[in-house]
């Protein structure tokens, strides 16, 4: 019994040493394991990194396209912002549209994919000349008539109540300015510009005249033009007109003068768009309308408002501006409103056994912008005065008339027709940017901020918007040093 | 004494395990540090000639026969109205092992990096013999080789590091570029 007891106490006093070895070789094991474990996530770790910065230069060079794409279509090339970026498949990327003068302008993409941040940089040039830079141009013939001037100013710098050409100039900016000598004619045929009559006397332009290449110009004894008249090297075409893919809505008539119609910002489309008797409406920026008749009968009122945005009408068969009508531009910079027609027949239009010239202008305006009818050839009426500049297939300014073409158009972006040309690219620095330096998912990182990323194609800025942006560093876009 | 034999045999085991994994363990370290070399050198190469001027890329011989050098510039802004190219810049591979940047090679203001010092002397599955050993339509291509194709290059690169085991781990990676400007 003894013996038993004794034998019993050495066996409990060895229970449990097995439980030591097992204890070791599982904490080996599970040791090994878990270095292996590390090295594999720190593998999938670095892969998947690598991925991400090729995603996100893919990214960054999408952002360029699409920048690209909008500036085609007269966008301002700022697409998104750091902020508020575009969505772009599983990343997100802003552009930067930065101009640089002479019809250049620097798009800065960044893209944003996973934990992978890339920008680049891509410089494009406007290669033809925009057509609103032309000033008053046609492609056949112009003649200004005895009685009309046409002269220049800069929309940018001329002060409020400075005299242009005989008129004042409502509205405006800073300090005084001049430059009336730096008006635009040109044409791809002849131009004539009438001396005196017995009526008026002779036409007056205070810049240059510039017929086509195999075009001369015809000045009347008693006209006046101050600049040169060299023809052309090149002609320059009418790009066909571009309509904005807008969905029509019905016509729509009004002929009251109260309360006035207004039409709400956006992009809209009419069949019709016809003020009758005592019409009055008002179009706010920003507006892109597109109509296939544009008809203000005699009485009626327009008033287009760009203080907050631009202010674009593309019409496609018939714009109708009858004399008696006014037109009243509430703003007065030219370069945010832009009156389009692409109407070419001359064929009656409404019934009544008379043929209608696509465009007709015989409204009473001082015009703030541009008026572009490829197509069409008519007479600019004596009462429609324009602070911005004209081109139409081919045209006349009617005795009396003024036009003063506004310089600002020289440094405008682009042009609506022309494709702009890539000049370098290249890999810059990252922006100082929260969202860049925070290296999360910027999906995630927008989502925890209550942010949905707009869809790239309707992140596109008009030109003369800036986007809202948060960054106060300044960035050096210097290259990226390899 | 069964006890005894028992736990030596336990201990064996044991003993063999954890040293086939922990072999495993370091092999497959050096595989990924080898990989991540590779992998970081190649996007290092890529990204400096994605940008290159066209007519600026340059490499010494053309296919079938292999180079081992590129020169190029690349765009470093727009100033005054004009692009502004950088200097000559030339990635080769060198002295065997290396792979090096050079701005303003030869120049009195030349600058230099060395990306790598672990590039194998041949790209993997190639010998010196005139013959193209891998099929890749080069001639015994050094452990960096281009191959200009219009407006894209062919980049390849074999890194070769010693392994714990004494032998060389190899990784070869490819990629083809498409120069922007």
């Amino acid at each position: 019994m003894r013996m038993g007891n004794r034998s019993w106490r050495r066996s409990s006093a060895k229970r449990g040493s097995a439980l030591m070895a097992a204890l070791f070789v599982v904490l080996m094991v599970g040791t090994l394991s878990m270095a292996y474990l590390q090295m594999s996530i720190s593998k999938n770790k670095e892969q998947q990194g690598a991925a991400d910065a090729k995603r996100a230069l893919y990214m960054a060079e999408a952002g360029l396209s699409e920048a690209y794409a909008g500036m085609v279509a007269g966008k301002s090339g700022n697409v998104g912002s750091d902020l508020l970026p575009a969505r772009f498949g599983n990343g997100v990327f802003w552009v930067v549209a930065e101009n640089l003068g002479d019809n250049k302008t620097c798009l800065t993409s960044t893209g944003l994919c996973g934990t992978g941040r890339s920008s680049v940089s891509l410089v494009v040039e406007n290669k033809r000349p925009s057509v609103a830079s032309q000033g008053v141009f046609a492609d056949s013939a112009i003649v200004v008539q005895a009685g009309a001037v046409i002269d220049s100013y800069d929309s940018r710098t001329t002060a409020s109540g400075v005299s242009v050409g005989g008129m004042t100039l409502a509205g405006g900016s800073t300090t005084s300015g001049s430059g009336a000598n730096a008006a635009r004619v040109a044409s791809n045929a002849n131009i004539t510009v009438q001396g005196t009559t017995a009526r008026a006397d002779g036409a007056r332009v205070l810049g240059d005249v510039h017929p086509g290449p195999g075009g001369v110009v015809v000045a009347g004894t008693g006209s006046t033009i101050t600049g040169s008249t060299a023809p052309k090297e090149a002609a320059l075409a009418l790009p066909e007109v571009r309509y904005p893919n807008v969905a029509q809505s019905g016509n729509i008539a009004y002929d009251k003068a109260s309360p006035a119609l207004v039409l709400p910002t956006g992009t809209a489309g009419y069949e019709s768009f016809h003020l009758t008797g005592t019409g009055n409406a008002t179009l706010a920026g920003p507006l892109t309308l597109v109509l296939d008749r544009l008809i203000l009968d005699a009485g009626t009122r327009l008033t287009i408002n760009t203080t907050n945005g631009a202010v674009k009408i593309f019409v496609r068969d018939w714009l109708k501006l009858a004399p008696g009508s006014t037109i009243t531009c509430a703003s007065t910079d030219p370069t945010k409103t832009a009156i389009v027609c692409g109407g070419m027949e001359t064929v009656d239009r409404d019934a009544d056994g008379i043929a209608d010239p696509p465009v007709t202008i015989g409204a009473t305006s001082s015009y703030y912008g541009f008026v572009y009818a490829p197509r069409a050839t008519f007479t600019l009426a004596n009462t429609f005065n324009i602070w911005g500049a004209i081109a139409a297939r081919g045209l006349t300014i009617a005795g009396g008339g003024r036009i003063h073409f506004d310089r600002a158009f020289l440094d405008l972006p682009g042009d609506e027709g022309a494709d702009p040309e890539p000049m370098c690219w290249r890999l810059v620095q990252l922006p100082p940017a929260r969202i860049v330096e925070e290296r999360t998912d910027p999906l995630l990182y927008l989502k925890l901020r209550g942010i949905t990323p707009v869809p790239s194609k309707d992140a596109h800025y008009d030109a003369g918007v800036t986007p809202l942006t948060g960054i106060t560093k300044p960035w050096s876009r210097v290259t990226v040093a390899p | 004494m069964l006890a005894l034999t028992l736990l030596t045999l336990v201990l064996v085991n044991m003993y063999m395990v954890f040293g086939d994994s922990s072999k495993a363990v370091t092999r497959k370290a050096a595989q990924f540090d080898t990989e991540v070399e590779a992998r970081r050198v190649l996007d290092r190469i890529a990204l400096a000639v994605i940008g290159a001027e066209l007519e600026t890329l340059q490499v010494p011989n053309s296919a079938p026969n292999s180079s081992s050098a590129i020169d190029y510039s690349v765009n470093m802004g727009f100033e005054d109205g004009a692009v502004v190219w950088s200097p000559g810049r030339r990635i080769a591979h060198q002295n065997g092992h290396e792979v090096s940047w050079r701005e303003n090679p030869g120049e009195v203001d030349e600058r230099h990096a060395t990306w790598t010092r672990a590039a194998a002397t041949l790209l993997e599955g190639e010998l010196q013999n005139g013959i193209d050993d891998n099929g890749n339509g080069l001639i015994d291509e050094r452990g960096l080789s281009f191959d200009v194709q219009g407006r894209m290059v062919a980049i390849r690169l074999t890194i070769e590091k010693p392994g714990p085991d004494g032998k060389l781990v190899t990784k070869t990676l490819e990629t083809r570029v498409t120069c922007r400007n």
